[in-house]
């Protein structure tokens, strides 16, 4: 009996072995494993298009890309489209609207969440109670109900048509929008005759003629000199001060480098250079582009705020050096402003100083055909999601700064700083590293949680293509669409705030 | 002696401390007080500052939402509804008044013509300056208009009023139709309830213009087109047609208005209708822009469905024609429901509007009082001036009476002591409904005017009305579920409770219990769902091929056997000897077969929707077939014979003329056609009884749209925060597997759900999922909850591979050391430390999953939000009631939420068994 069940033991043993060699091989699991979730993935794709090709109406077709869109396109429009225009074009216009939600909201957030995150470590329990307050009931309540809370209570605001809107400063206050005057950047011709001074004349510029009224028409005969006269004027400018510069920076070097501020000096020209370059093909689209009208003269301002900086900066440069050389400082501070300010003026004085107020006027729908204006529904979304997001990220810096060590703000109080000091020069920037990494998803929260336009009918992203989809019946294509789209809007804030994350990381050497 | 008096003096050390100030508490509230608010300077400010800020925003809202609260609604409403009756009254008194002084006063006018022209040239200054106003406030864009106003605009330098544009909208208007002819005027005068000076001012104003020759009248006319057309070119704008900024089209209107200039007739017309313009803006004191009427008619538009719009229309036609006639034959109520159909195309959109729901709404405007409803009214009285139109009058249009009784009864409830009819808002009314069916805004805002008291009393009413929470709590609580299968629900909460016991104390931590919690989901589905069984029955199609008859009923019945057996086959070999060698694949056949059991058997065994077909049955089917029925009569064949044989002997009646006798055997021969296919039709009725054979109802079906409120919030988030772990779990070991295929597919998968919204998340799944797999009826609830489930889940997989990256290495080693294998591994050791070290993360995913749940508004399911959302607030009556609602809407949440992560801080402090 025991000899039986012995050998009955060992061949069982032996046949477990046998057995336990072919499942327990690893390689062998392993591609067993594997190779079954493959073929389930494949019937699962197989079975999915089967099903959807069953029927002879499904079928995949990007041609309603270019059909008319009819979504109706409140402003601000990014883009110069209307409910006739192409889907396509309906589809970019809700892209930069998520865009300027996502990113208006996101720093809204971190100012508001900042100050509430250091509101509730206050020593006075009064200040750190209420940020409390304030943070466990904005995180407990979903996002959904405080939209549309906010967008109600906006929508009481007295009423363009009927009642006197609320005013703060010239901006109205009412329940389609809030509307302030528009700075108007003109085309730098209309204002010619300011200061009777003729205007700069532009026309030099060659014109890349790429967008034709309603279609990119690229015209390579032109395009290609055009782009030739850049690279041109960039390299006649280089060589042209190249000799000089080697003198130049021969003479101003310090331990075979070029010392810090007369790199910096000649950064600022670069840059200044570069802009303006820049801005003068800007201007040559802009002859053509409808979308950028306007803002030409907006850069313009900008160039001659980098020159004028530029200049200020060799100024103050030059000085230096004299005080290097003789011991004595020549006083140029104010001589320095005068020539930026100076500059600056000489510039738009040059171009015939453009610029103008525009102010609010409203059809007799109570909506303002000009000026600068908000729609209530972009308010209430952009507030909401920065209230609700700031209310995250309060927890988050309130976390950050309690795990610097205290000793650091024992040893600056020591040293005499104040306050103020101690937080933004020690406890901020070690605390940052603590913060940037969950900011980071909080962020993208944000981004995502833009599309909560949807509720307010405000047309997003999600909303035109949602639209599309009613409109057109296209639901794999707009599904494709909207996937691929925000990958693509949280993968670049990603790959942004990585980049933040690894500068604020470097400080903590 | 002076020693002693020296030691006299001395004084114990305490005692000169009695004469400083009493030291700072430092006990008791005082003392935390002393210590935490007032200690420095800088804290006493801002705690003053902060303290006076406190109790102005409390006092305001508590002012807001409860001393001026509306907590009833209804006599408040009422008080105010006898005031705008008293308002009305007097304007209609007014109104008469000026009727009957009309003529008197015209020929008085006539009589004294050099007073009129004094007033006049009076009037025309104060309307001078008007006209300048308007012109002033438009200057950038006018600057370009003919010469007289330039010269103006200098004198006037005034502020830009809000209705500035809406003044140049009038401006324009009135130089498109420029005929300003007295009797227009003079309706127009009435109209706007003129003075007697301003109306002479008005038909002085007209005089040039009647006196002139026909060919100037004619070039007047062609002139002032062709400026209006320049002036009216519209372009289109977001979607909407605006008007071209007047700079745009200024060089064509200078050229136009130089060769007018030339001819030296424009510009009187030009400043006439400037001066009517701005007199009647002026006169009526508000813009001409009040369209609460469209607002509320493109409300109702988003309100009612394509659906709803045509089942009305249908209504309303089948009220026009009248009832089918008593005992109809089928041919007969075919041509009687082709004439509904006809006349339903008829129908226009406005009266469908005018028409929605009139009884339930018209109920609820009374009893709620609700501020729009009052709006509502007004429509409904503009229907009812349909009706009443006076007699004598022929109405301008030929649309047929509309549920006139209803509609009168209605008004004199709601307006007991205005008569509707000719007397009252008669102009108003009809030139209100007039426009309103013809789409013409401009006529509908001057009518409009008239009913301003109503707007004025529905938008003057301050604080909160908490009637709304009162009148709808049910529909917040949970929808429109059936009442009496409510037990059902409170059942389910019971069973949450029971459920949710073992989180609470150790004394719930049996099998029981956990047994129960593992199967609740189940119960919940089946319980708010329904319930049928089908113990015999199923049916397999005649002449099917292999596929065919493996999926139907019976064929998938006999595989659900099958996978029964093979699942229990598996698991007693696991159990046995074949355990020790080949266990992971047997539990993986044992789970694989009980997965294709239960498909399989879903549909066959266990059929929610079969106790609806049932249902169907018992109500309709047996009801179908009798002779009785509307529909029983076009279907059966045997009536239909009875019918044949009736007409038949009819015909063989000899009293009865020969046309007669062969119109009835036609009849009859057309019937019989008819047999072959009523046979059909009841085989079809047949099969549907067939389909509902040997199902026992154990709980009636209930359809997830009737579900709603905070349970399907509950649902949603109780369920969903169930079905995340596990596939966070899942998903998190998938994302730390060895095998790169595995790994790839478990990140390519997070990462693609993560980096997308919810929103489009669950747009993309109850639109296009559909498409992709059978066809078939899928739930939208359904489909939703496999949305946010996923979505929960790879949050929480994320989660877990936190907490299972946080593991020292060493525990790993330490138990594969011992020989665990990787299920028994992460069994006993790796994840209950893992799972320990995120419990705040996994809460915390719990509760935005719970909080996202609201976020299935964008697809329609009535959840907590949306009811409030879609349904109470959408309304007319409580449209002014959101803030309160969605505040209370936010309390429910907040105390769930704020509840569910203080119990994880709990959790996580009772389980802190390290020494940190």
């Amino acid at each position: 009996m025991t000899e039986m069940s012995e050998l009955s033991l060992a061949a069982r043993a032996e046949a477990r072995k046998q057995a336990r060699n072919f499942f327990a091989d690893r390689l062998v699991r392993d591609i067993v494993v594997q190779a079954s979730l493959v073929i389930g993935l494949l019937f699962i794709v197989w079975f999915c298009t089967t099903n959807f090709l069953s029927d002879p109406q499904n079928n995949v077709n990007w041609r309603f890309l270019v059909d008319e869109s009819k979504v109706n396109q409140p402003a601000p429009n990014y883009l110069p489209v209307d409910k006739s225009s192409s889907v396509l074009a309906a589809f970019g216009q809700g892209l930069l609207a998520t865009m300027v939600v996502a990113v208006v909201g996101i720093l809204l957030a971190t100012v508001i969440g900042f100050f509430v995150g250091i509101l509730r470590l206050s020593s006075n329990v009064l200040l750190s109670r209420l940020a409390q307050i304030y943070i466990e009931f904005l995180r407990n309540i979903p996002l959904a109900v405080q939209l549309l809370f906010l967008n109600a209570m906006l929508l009481t605001l007295p009423g363009i048509t009927t009642e006197a809107p609320i005013s703060l400063f010239g901006v109205l206050f009412h329940n389609l929008s809030f509307d302030a005057p528009a700075l108007q950047f003109g085309d730098g011709t209309g204002g010619g005759t300011w200061l009777g001074i003729v205007p700069f004349d532009f026309s030099f510029v060659p014109t890349i003629r790429i967008w034709d009224g309603k279609e990119w028409a690229a015209d390579w005969l032109i395009i290609i000199p055009s782009i030739l006269f850049y690279v041109g004027l960039v390299a006649y400018t280089f060589f042209r001060f190249m000799p000089w510069l080697e003198a130049w920076s021969e003479a101003n070097k310090e331990n075979g480098r070029l010392k810090n501020r007369n790199r910096k000096t000649v950064a600022g020209f670069t840059m200044a250079l570069v802009f303006t370059v820049l801005i003068l093909l800007f201007f040559a689209i802009e002859t053509t582009f409808p979308p950028l009208m306007g803002w030409s003269m907006l850069a313009v301002f900008f160039i001659a705020i980098f020159w004028g900086n530029a200049v200020r900066k060799a100024i103050l440069n030059w000085a230096d050096d004299r005080l290097d050389a003789t011991g004595k400082r020549p006083n140029v501070d104010a001589l320095a402003w005068i020539a930026m300010i100076g500059l600056i003026a000489a510039i738009f004085v040059a171009i015939g100083g453009p610029i103008s107020i525009e102010n609010y006027i409203f059809n007799n729908k109570g909506r303002a055909v000009f000026g600068f204006s908000v729609p209530v529904s972009m308010i209430a979304l952009i507030g909401a999601l920065a209230i609700y997001t700031s209310s995250f990220i309060a927890e988050i810096v309130r976390a950050g700064i309690q795990s610097v060590n205290k000793g650091q703000r024992e040893a600056a109080a020591s040293l005499g700083l104040r306050p103020g000091m101690i937080m933004n020069l020690i406890i901020i920037p070690q605390a940052l590293k603590v913060i940037v990494p969950p900011l980071n998803s909080q962020y993208m929260n944000l981004a995502k949680n833009s599309s909560l336009a949807f509720i307010l009918k405000y047309p997003d992203l999600v909303n035109v293509l949602n639209t599309t989809r009613n409109n057109t019946g296209r639901e794999l294509e707009v599904a494709i669409m909207i996937l691929l789209s925000y990958l693509t809007i949280s993968l670049s804030i990603s790959v942004a705030m990585n980049y933040v994350n690894d500068r604020v990381q470097l400080v903590e050497r | 002696m002076t020693e002693i008096q020296n030691v006299a003096y001395v004084r114990p050390e305490g005692e000169y401390l009695t004469e400083q100030a009493p030291p700072r508490s430092s006990e008791g509230i005082i003392g935390w007080m002393n210590a935490n608010l007032f200690a420095t300077w800088s804290d006493r400010i801002v705690t003053a500052f902060v303290a006076v800020s406190f109790v102005w925003l409390a006092w305001s809202a508590i002012d807001d939402w409860f001393i001026s609260a509306n907590w009833t609604g209804a006599t408040q409403a009422e008080g105010q509804m006898a005031e705008i009756i008293s308002d009305v009254e007097a304007k209609l008194e007014e109104a008469r008044r000026l009727e009957q002084n009309w003529s008197e006063q015209a020929e008085r006018l006539v009589a004294d013509e050099n007073q009129n022209l004094a007033n006049l040239i009076k009037d025309i200054e104060v309307t001078d300056w008007q006209a300048q106003e308007v012109v002033s406030n438009f200057r950038g864009s006018f600057r370009k208009l003919p010469g007289f106003i330039d010269e103006q605009i200098t004198i006037a330098q005034s502020k830009l009023p809000l209705s500035a544009y809406a003044r140049l909208e009038t401006v324009r208007r009135q130089l498109r139709d420029p005929r300003v002819e007295s009797a227009a005027q003079v309706e127009g005068l009435y109209e706007l309830n003129l003075s007697a000076q301003e109306q002479a001012t008005l038909i002085e104003m007209s005089r040039p213009w009647t006196a002139l020759s026909d060919e100037d009248k004619a070039t007047y006319q062609s002139q002032a087109k062709a400026i209006s057309n320049l002036l009216s070119k519209t372009e289109t704008v977001s979607g909407e047609k605006v008007l071209l900024p007047l700079n745009s089209v200024s060089a064509d209107v200078d050229a136009l208005v130089a060769e007018v200039n030339g001819e030296g007739l424009l510009e009187r017309p030009t400043r006439i209708s400037l001066q009517f313009a701005s007199l009647v803006d002026g006169v009526v004191g508000t813009p001409m822009t009040n369209i609460p009427v469209s607002r509320i008619q493109k409300m109702r538009k988003d309100t009612l469905t394509n659906v709803e719009i045509d089942a009305i229309r249908q209504a309303l036609a089948s009220e026009v024609v009248g009832p089918a006639p008593e005992g109809a034959s089928r041919f007969q109520l075919n041509a009687h429901n082709k004439k509904v159909d006809a006349e339903a195309g008829n129908i226009t959109d406005g009266m469908v509007f005018l028409n929605r729901d009139m009884p339930a709404g018209y109920d609820e405007a009374i009893e709620n009082q609700g501020m729009l409803r009052a709006l509502d009214a007004m429509d409904f009285w503009s229907a009812a001036r349909l009706v009443a139109e006076p007699e004598g009058v022929e109405p301008e249009s030929n649309l047929p009476p509309l549920k006139a009784p209803l509609v009168y009864s209605a008004l004199e409830a709601q307006f007991p002591n205005v008569q509707p009819g000719p007397e009252s808002y008669a102009g108003s009314t009809h030139a209100l409904v007039e426009a309103y069916l013809e789409n013409d805004l401009d006529a509908m805002k001057a009518a409009w005017q008239h009913f301003e008291p109503l707007t004025i009393w529905a938008s003057g009413n301050d604080g909160s009305n908490w009637a709304v929470i009162g009148k709808n709590w049910t529909k917040l609580l949970w929808g429109t579920y059936p009442e009496e299968s409510l037990w059902r629900v409170g059942l389910v909460l019971v069973g949450l409770i029971l459920a949710a016991l073992p989180i609470v104390s150790p004394m719930f931590r049996n099998t029981a219990f956990f047994v129960w919690a593992g199967i609740y989901p189940l119960f919940l589905l089946f319980m708010l769902g329904g319930l049928s069984i089908r113990l015999y029955g199923w049916s397999v199609p005649e002449d099917a091929n292999l596929f065919q008859t493996l999926y139907s009923e019976l064929g998938r019945v006999y595989q659900a056997l099958i996978a029964l057996a093979v699942a229990v086959a598996a698991f007693v070999l696991q159990r046995g000897a074949l355990g020790k060698t080949a266990g992971p694949a047997l539990v993986v056949a044992q789970f694989l077969a009980f997965i294709y059991f239960i498909i399989m058997m879903w549909g066959t065994v266990i059929n929610p929707k079969a106790a609806q077909s049932n249902i169907l049955v018992d109500n309709n089917f047996t009801g179908l077939l009798t002779a009785d029925h509307p529909l029983g009569q076009q279907v059966s064949a045997d009536n239909l014979l009875a019918e044949i044989d009736r007409l038949n002997n009819l015909a063989a009646d000899d009293s009865l003329s020969p046309d007669e006798a062969q119109a009835l055997r036609r009849e009859a021969q057309e019937k019989r056609t008819g047999v072959s296919k009523a046979r059909t039709a009841e085989r079809d009725f047949a099969n549907v009884v067939k389909k509902g054979e040997g199902t026992f109802v154990v709980l009636p079906f209930v359809k997830s749209l009737e579900w709603g409120g905070l349970l399907v919030t509950m649902v949603l988030g109780v369920l969903g925060m169930a079905a995340s772990l596990p596939i966070g779990i899942i998903l998190a070991f998938g994302r730390q597997s060895t095998l790169p295929i595995v790994r790839w597919f478990s990140t390519g998968f997070i990462e693609v759900i993560r980096g997308v919204p919810l929103i489009a998340l669950l747009l993309i799944v109850t639109f296009v999922l559909p498409k992709l797999l059978p066809d078939a009826e899928y739930s939208k609830l359904g489909l939703v909850f496999v949305a946010i489930c996923v979505f929960g889940g790879v949050y929480q997989a994320e989660v877990v591979r936190g907490g299972l990256q946080s593991l020292p290495r060493g525990q790993y080693e330490a138990a594969q050391a011992m020989g665990l294998n990787f299920w028994q591994m992460s069994r006993l050791i790796t994840l209950p430390q893992a799972l320990k070290a995120v419990i705040p993360a996994i809460v915390n995913t719990f509760i935005g999953l719970f909080k996202d749940t609201t976020l299935v508004i964008v697809v329609g399911i009535l959840d907590f939000l949306t009811v409030a959302d879609a349904q109470i607030t959408a309304k007319n009556a409580w449209n002014a009631t959101k803030p309160e609602t969605l505040l209370v809407i936010s309390l429910v949440f907040f105390v769930l939420m704020f509840s569910l992560s203080r119990y994880s801080m709990w959790l996580e402090r009772r389980l802190a068994t390290d020494h940190r």
